[in-house]
C-alpha cells in the first residue's frame, strides 16, 4: 500500500507513563534472573539440595544409629522437630547469600548490568527485581528441605503447622534473604568470596537457632543477647514458632516486627551499594 | 523457563508429601498444648533424680484413679526447649503408669501428660506438671 506523494506516515507508540515504564522494566529483571537460574539449575539443585540433607542426614540420621543421638535416646526425636525449621532458615538465608549475593558480585565486576540500568526506570529498580528473584530462589530452596527432612531423620519430626504464621513468616524470611544478598553483593568483591563464606556465612549459620532455641541461651546471656544482630536468628524462631507445637520461641511480634526492619535496612543498604557501583 | 517451573512443580509436590508424612507422624506423637483447667491430676510417685530410668506415675480424675487410658508423658526443661522427650506409659496398676523415662539433668522440668481413651486415639486432655528433678550423685 501508498500513500500519495510516496510519503510514508510516522508510526510511533503511545508513550508509557514512567510507572508503566519502572513496572515493565521490574518485570523484565525478574525474568531475566529467573531464567538465568532456570540455565543454572544444575548448580542451583544440587546446593539447594545437599546442604540441608548433610545437615539432616549427620544430626538426625547418622547421630541416632552410631548411639550418640543429639539429646539422648528420648530427645533425639525432639531434636529432629526443633532441627528443621533451623535447616528451612539457613537454605533461605544460604539461598540469599550466593545465589544472590555471590550472582551479584561476579554481575557488578563484569559490567554485566549496564543494559538493565540503562532501561527507562530509576536504578533502584533492578537492585530490587534482584531482591525480588532473590526472595523466589529462597523460597524454592526452602520448599526443597520439607521432603528431605521429612524422609531422611532415623527419628520421627513432629510438625504442627501453624499455617498463617508459617505463610507469613517464610515470604518475610526469603525477602529479608533476598535484601541481605543484595546488600552482600555490593559490599563484598568477587575475590572475597572465600571471606563472605567463612566470615559471614559460617558464624551467622551457627550462631541463627539452628541447631538449637534461643530460649535455650538462656544459660549464656552474653551469647544470647549477642545473637540478637543475626538475621536467621528471627527466620528460625519464626519458622520454629510456625512448625513445632509447644517449643518456646521469640514473640511474633519481635520476629515480624525485626525481619521486616532488617529486610528494609538491608535494602536500602543494597540499593545505595548497587547505585554506587553501576554509577562509577 | 520449563526447567525451572519443573523444579518449582517437583519441590511442592514434596512439600506435600512432607507435610503427609509429618502428619503420620504427628498422630503417633503425645506433644499438646497443656490444657490446665483439666479434672485430671497427675504426680509422679516418689521424688524423681536423674539416675532413674523410669518413673512411675499416678494418674486421677477428680480424686478417682484413671484406669485403662492411654498415657503419654512430654517433658521439657525450664529453660531449655531442646531438652524435650516424649514417651507412652504402661498400665502396672489402677491409676499407676509406668513411663520409661530418664531426666538427664537436675532442675525443673515442665511435663504434659497426655490421656486418651485408647492408643492412636486423640488425647481428651493433656495435664500439666512441674518436676523439681535432683541429681542422683553418679555423675
Amino acid at each position: 500500500m501508498t500513500t500519495a506523494g510516496g510519503a510514508i506516515p510516522a508510526t510511533r507508540a503511545a508513550p508509557r507513563s514512567p510507572r508503566a515504564a519502572t513496572w515493565a522494566a521490574f518485570r523484565a529483571c525478574v525474568v531475566r534472573d529467573l531464567t538465568v537460574l532456570d540455565k543454572n539449575l544444575q548448580r542451583f539443585v544440587p546446593s539447594a539440595v545437599l546442604q540441608p540433607a548433610l545437615l539432616v542426614f549427620v544430626f538426625t540420621y547418622l547421630f541416632p544409629l552410631i548411639g550418640q543421638p543429639v539429646g539422648g535416646e528420648q530427645g533425639a526425636a525432639r531434636f529432629s522437630t526443633l532441627l528443621l525449621p533451623g535447616i528451612v532458615a539457613h537454605s533461605i538465608i544460604f539461598a540469599g547469600i550466593f545465589t544472590v549475593g555471590m550472582n551479584l558480585m561476579l554481575e557488578l565486576d563484569a559490567e554485566e548490568l549496564e543494559d538493565r540500568v540503562l532501561a527507562p526506570a530509576p536504578i533502584a529498580t533492578a537492585a530490587v527485581a534482584k531482591i525480588v528473584a532473590g526472595a523466589l530462589q529462597a523460597f524454592v530452596a526452602a520448599l526443597i528441605v520439607f521432603p528431605v527432612a521429612a524422609f531422611l531423620p532415623a527419628t520421627d519430626v513432629d510438625l504442627q503447622v501453624d499455617w498463617p504464621v508459617f505463610l507469613t513468616v517464610l515470604p518475610l524470611a526469603c525477602i529479608a534473604a533476598g535484601s541481605l544478598g543484595l546488600a552482600l553483593g555490593t559490599l563484598f568483591e568477587p575475590r572475597s568470596g572465600p571471606l563472605l563464606f567463612s566470615v559471614v556465612a559460617l558464624p551467622m549459620s551457627f550462631f541463627g537457632a539452628v541447631f538449637y532455641t534461643w530460649d535455650s541461651l538462656e544459660p549464656v546471656p552474653v551469647i544470647q543477647d549477642a545473637v540478637l544482630a543475626n538475621p536467621l536468628l528471627y527466620m528460625s524462631e519464626g519458622l520454629r514458632a510456625a512448625t513445632v507445637a509447644g517449643v518456646d520461641h521469640l514473640s511474633l511480634a519481635v520476629v515480624y516486627g525485626v525481619l521486616a526492619g532488617f529486610a528494609i535496612l538491608l535494602a536500602v543498604v543494597g540499593v545505595h551499594g548497587f547505585r554506587r557501583h553501576v554509577l562509577t | 523457563m520449563k526447567r525451572l517451573g519443573a523444579v518449582v512443580v517437583i519441590a511442592l509436590a514434596g512439600f506435600v508429601a512432607a507435610l503427609v508424612q509429618f502428619d503420620n507422624a504427628a498422630a503417633g506423637s503425645c506433644m499438646e498444648e497443656p490444657d490446665p483447667g483439666s479434672s485430671h491430676s497427675a504426680a509422679f510417685a516418689a521424688p524423681v533424680d536423674t539416675g532413674q530410668e523410669s518413673q512411675v506415675l499416678l494418674l486421677s480424675r477428680d480424686g478417682r484413679p484413671v484406669s485403662g487410658a492411654h498415657v503419654c508423658l512430654s517433658t521439657e526443661m525450664e529453660g531449655m526447649t531442646g531438652m524435650g522427650m516424649s514417651a507412652d506409659a504402661r498400665e502396672v496398676a489402677p491409676g499407676r503408669y509406668e513411663v520409661p523415662i530418664r531426666f538427664p539433668m537436675p532442675g525443673t522440668w515442665e511435663v504434659t501428660v497426655a490421656v486418651a481413651r485408647e492408643e492412636g486415639a486423640a488425647p481428651e486432655v493433656a495435664v500439666p506438671m512441674k518436676v523439681d528433678v535432683k541429681s542422683s550423685g553418679m555423675g
